[in-house]
């Protein structure tokens, strides 16, 4: 399925303007809360209307991007079953494979198509008319959604196997998502033309019996399409959007729980600290830093992932969002840690995988506030209580590298102290990175997102302007090799909210600990529960979702069963973290995947012996309470 | 055997086939609400709620989605106006995303006490009323939900301090940010959960928001200092969409209309109650209480009140605000 060879000058110009969208909204979605706080701080001024812009600049950059993503052919899926057929064929029937990926031509056109549908249904009806972002109708922004779809859903068609057969069934995928996408179809229609009351209420009959129908054989064919190839986010959406047509929900909320996970005011982070990642990974810092990381902790076997293990936490704690990390800075460890260390990609992938969900337990983490704000429980006993257990991660992780790093016989550099004096004055620019962010988040200068906007300004000025690495020319296409990233993961991240908002419907959780109340006995058996279903919960949803939706449930169920409050808050934080690498759909694997441009299925595997250890630490931490109520205690006491 | 068998096949399909009839012809009506399940909303609701089930004899059945696990406000809007949602509770700054003239009745010192609060509210609410269902939504209950105070991370007293103190606003309230602005002083836009690490790096120093809100939050633990000046009362509402409302049958509607306003009679009491509960537990964690003598509240008074011509019209409803000084005039006399 190779593109056509020559573009046609339509086609270029579409392109031309489609990357162009996304320069431009990057650079103002890092010019304009850095140039806001510029003005707070200076002028005890700001940009009018600065957080709601930028907000709605990650909504413009995830569906342009996801645009980007399906051009490049960029979504990831799990294609285990595919590979095995080729495999297996040997290149003899060419024709299966060439059906199966027809199958997921199909299932990415339905479900988008059907995605298409609903969200312009929701930008006609979902808005007041006359609300704002700014200056600007929000509608206006609202519209990249069906805008966003449209353009993937034309790709998905024009990539399906070239020849008549594949691409009529390629096509029947959108007549298929335009039937079950009837009743928002039929709210389009209401708003355009009021009475076309029959004729709307002929397109619901239809629906539901076609809805009834098809909803639960097409979701068994889009979970075989998960191990064929299909888009993980198409996967997820179509689930998704199948389930609340045969419930009779309305759907519009699959596009409405993406817009709102997307619009939320800690999602920023995420594009911005990829695009600052990116930044400095297509520049010379991971050489410098290796100089640096080789002179100062070289000696010390397994020093380099130590200070990996120390950078990651860091970057964690503070953003909140677990996965960023290994956005921002997976490209750059990866790099030190294999060329520098020697380290095996299998082992280094496995492990910064890893590191990107451990730190969430430590200050100013904002999962911890909002976890205390939502259970009301003391946050700073939750700080104190997250200490330990945190460490802990920290340190069994370390003894890791150590251990690996001396049976892999990597060599130890002699520490000299020219050399290490060297190496930093070589990276002042860079080291001096962490310190702004430290200086401007803690002493007030700076919001979570402005920070984020800063560090790509000063990356920006360090690589470009500084050391010119990264010629102004090239600039572009640097950025630009960060959008499908950016795109695929947001676009995974807004559908996978559209899926855990039908168990919210469906009261699932409510129903769970009604269960779980009556029907166990043991403060174990609770416990043992509990990780399982935060497991499962991780695995699916963001951990803000997760904290709001299901902490009002656990609270009582585990004063029931005796677990101190700040124990229980640190049980599920650290609970959280695992889902995020569970195979097979913890969120962390998707950014992983992406980030180190490995398959998922290959990630899988090596980041198993991490998943084993880091389980081994959440069992340790759930049943040994006194790991993380020392230091509450002590520190209690001591007050006394 | 075979013959039994599918005579209860048939059995099942029959039943199945009724329980489908049976949920098809009951109206299920979801609200969503940000409020804990086990605060004065959450009780209300579910009292409500088990009443029209009552009352309709299971023809209506209301799900309750407490604890804002249905999304915060603004989404909570969205889902009703595409009827995922039929109904939620809101606060008066998030309603006034579709009635912008229920700030009138909170302009800083405008409404002073309780008393004057009912008082007015009688005259807002057929306008509040017809306004919302102009736009396809019923309130069905309004409650006073406590009054906004000044928290401070070092003692406030006076505008002039104020002036120098960077002030936290939710950035969704545009029109208080404006207030604030045009006023002279410092607001931050800033967005609840990041308040607390804000407050202990400096970013801000003053929050401006109800003691319920300082305490779930524990914004105390930063902020130390509450001024005890009511400046301006919150309000909260339940409101469904007309959608809903006209699919009631007729009969129930005026037994339901009296129930909801029972509960937003009960939200009423409870959270006046609860919020001297709070700010009773949060002096227990250290919060330091400033009095405010009669100088010191017409110092503030004045402070805004000469204000009122740069602020009404261009943030706040003209016509409402002045509804609401007339019968403050009226009342107070």
């Amino acid at each position: 399925m190779e593109e056509r060879p020559a573009l046609s000058p339509i086609v270029r110009i579409l392109r031309g303007t489609e990357n162009t969208a996304a320069l431009v909204v990057i650079s103002a979605l890092a010019l304009i809360p850095f140039i806001d706080s510029f003005l707070r701080t200076a002028f005890n001024s700001g940009v009018p209307s600065a957080s709601h812009y930028v907000v709605n600049l990650v909504l413009l950059i995830a569906f342009v991007g996801a645009g980007i993503t399906s051009r490049e052919k960029r979504h990831i899926g799990i294609s285990a079953l595919r590979d095995l057929m080729e495999k297996s064929l040997a290149g003899r029937r060419p024709a299966v494979l060439r059906w199966v990926d027809t199958g997921t031509a199909f299932l990415s056109v339905m479900v988008t198509f059907a995605l298409v549908w609903s969200s312009l249904s929701l930008t006609m009806i979902g808005f007041d008319p006359t609300a704002t972002v700014g200056v600007f109708p929000v509608q206006l922004f609202a519209a990249i959604m069906p805008l966003g779809f449209l353009v993937m859903g034309v790709r998905f068609f024009l990539q399906a196997p070239d020849s008549r057969a594949t691409r009529i069934v390629a096509g029947a995928g959108i007549v298929v998502g335009t039937l079950i996408a009837l009743p928002s179809i039929a709210n389009i229609l209401g708003v355009i033309s009021p009475d076309a009351g029959t004729f709307i209420s002929n397109l619901l009959g239809v629906h539901e019996s076609i809805a009834g129908a098809i909803a639960f054989p097409m979701i068994a064919l889009l979970v075989l399409g998960a191990v064929a190839g299909t888009p993980i986010y198409v996967v997820l959406g179509g689930v998704a959007y199948l389930l609340f047509a045969e419930n009779g929900g309305a759907l519009e909320v699959i596009p409405n729980e993406g817009y709102t996970m997307l619009v939320s005011n800690t999602v920023p982070a995420i594009p911005l600290f990829t695009v600052a990642g990116f930044l400095l990974s297509e520049s010379k810092a991971g050489e410098r830093l290796i100089r640096l990381f080789r002179a100062l902790v070289g000696w010390l076997p397994g020093g380099l992932i130590i200070a990996a293990v120390l950078v990651s936490t860091f970057l964690t704690s503070f953003t909140g969002a677990s996965g960023v990390t290994i956005l921002a800075l997976g490209g750059l460890l990866y790099f030190i840690l294999t060329e520098s260390g020697n380290y095996k990609p299998r082992f280094t992938t496995g492990m910064l995988t890893t590191f990107g969900s451990i730190g969430l337990l430590f200050p100013p983490s904002l999962a911890i506030i909002i976890y205390g704000s939502v259970a009301q429980v003391n946050i700073f006993e939750l700080f104190l209580g997250g200490i330990m257990p945190g460490l802990l991660m920290v340190v069994v992780m370390s003894i890791i590298g150590v251990v690996v790093s001396v049976r892999q016989k990597v060599q130890p550099v002699p520490f000299v102290a020219a050399e290490a004096g060297k190496s930093v004055i070589e990276s002042f620019w860079e080291l001096l990175l962490p310190a702004i962010i430290i200086f401007g988040y803690f002493t007030g200068l700076t919001t979570l997102v402005e920070t984020a906007a800063l560090s790509v300004v000063y990356v920006f000025i360090v690589e470009v302007l500084i050391h010119r690495e990264i010629a102004f020319r090239e600039l572009g296409s640097v950025v630009l090799k960060s959008v499908p990233i950016i795109g695929g993961v947001l676009i995974i991240l807004a559908v996978a909210n559209g899926l855990s908002y039908y168990f919210v419907d469906a009261q699932v959780p409510q129903e769970l600990g009604k269960w779980v109340g009556t029907h166990i006995g043991s403060k174990f058996l609770f416990l043992l529960i509990l990780n399982f279903a935060l497991l499962l919960a991780g695995m699916f949803m963001d951990i803000f979702s997760a904290i709001i939706v299901i902490v009002p449930l656990v609270i009582p169920l585990g004063l029931l069963f005796g677990v101190a409050p700040v124990h229980l808050g640190i049980i599920f934080i650290a609970n959280m973290e695992l889902g995020f690498i569970t195979p097979p759909v913890g969120l962390n694997l998707f950014l992983a995947s992406y980030r180190f441009e490995i398959p998922l299925l290959r990630l899988y595997r090596n980041v198993f012996p991490f998943f084993l250890v880091q389980l081994g630490i959440v069992l340790i931490i759930t049943y040994i309470p006194d790991l993380t109520m020392w230091l509450t205690r002590i520190i209690h006491l001591s007050l006394k | 055997m075979r013959q039994i068998r599918k005579g209860r096949l048939a059995l099942l399909l029959l039943a199945g086939m009724l329980g489908v009839a049976g949920s098809v012809s009951a109206l299920d009506i979801k609200i969503a609400s940000i409020a804990p399940e086990n605060s004065p909303y959450g009780v209300a609701l579910n009292q409500m709620a088990s009443e029209w089930q009552q009352i309709s004899g299971g023809r209506v059945r209301v799900l309750i989605y407490h604890n804002g696990i249905a999304g915060d406000q603004s989404d909570v809007l969205r889902k009703m106006r595409f009827n995922q949602l039929q109904g939620g509770v809101f606060t008066n700054t998030a309603i006034a995303a579709l009635v912008p003239e229920v700030l009138s009745v909170s302009v800083p010192f405008l409404v002073h006490n309780d008393a004057e609060f009912r008082y007015v509210m009688k005259d807002m609410r057929p306008i509040l009323d017809k306004k919302l269902e102009s736009q396809g939504f019923k309130a069905i209950a309004w409650a006073e939900a406590g009054w906004v105070k000044f928290f401070s991370k070092d003692q406030l007293l006076t505008p002039e301090q104020l002036k120098g103190d960077r002030l936290a606003v939710p950035p969704e309230q545009q029109d208080l940010l404006t207030t604030f602005k045009i006023l002279g002083y410092r607001p931050v836009p800033l967005d609840m959960p990041e308040t607390l690490s804000a407050l202990n790096s400096g970013l801000v120093d003053v929050i401006f928001t109800s003691p319920l809100i300082v305490a779930g939050y524990q914004w105390f633990s930063a902020a130390r200092y509450m001024l005890d000046m009511n400046i301006a009362p919150a309000i909260g509402t339940i409101v469904l969409t007309s959608r809903a409302w006209n699919q009631i049958p007729v009969q129930f509607r005026p037994e339901f209309q009296a129930s909801a306003a029972r509960a937003g009679q009960k939200v009423e009491n409870g959270i006046l109650k609860l919020e001297n509960d709070a700010i009773d537990a949060m002096k227990g964690y250290g919060l330091k209480i400033t009095q405010v003598t009669p100088e010191i509240r017409a110092l503030w008074e004045t402070e805004f009140q000469h204000n009122y011509d740069s602020i009404i019209g261009p943030v706040f409803d003209a016509a409402t605000v002045k509804l609401v000084q007339d019968d403050l005039k009226a009342f107070r006399k």
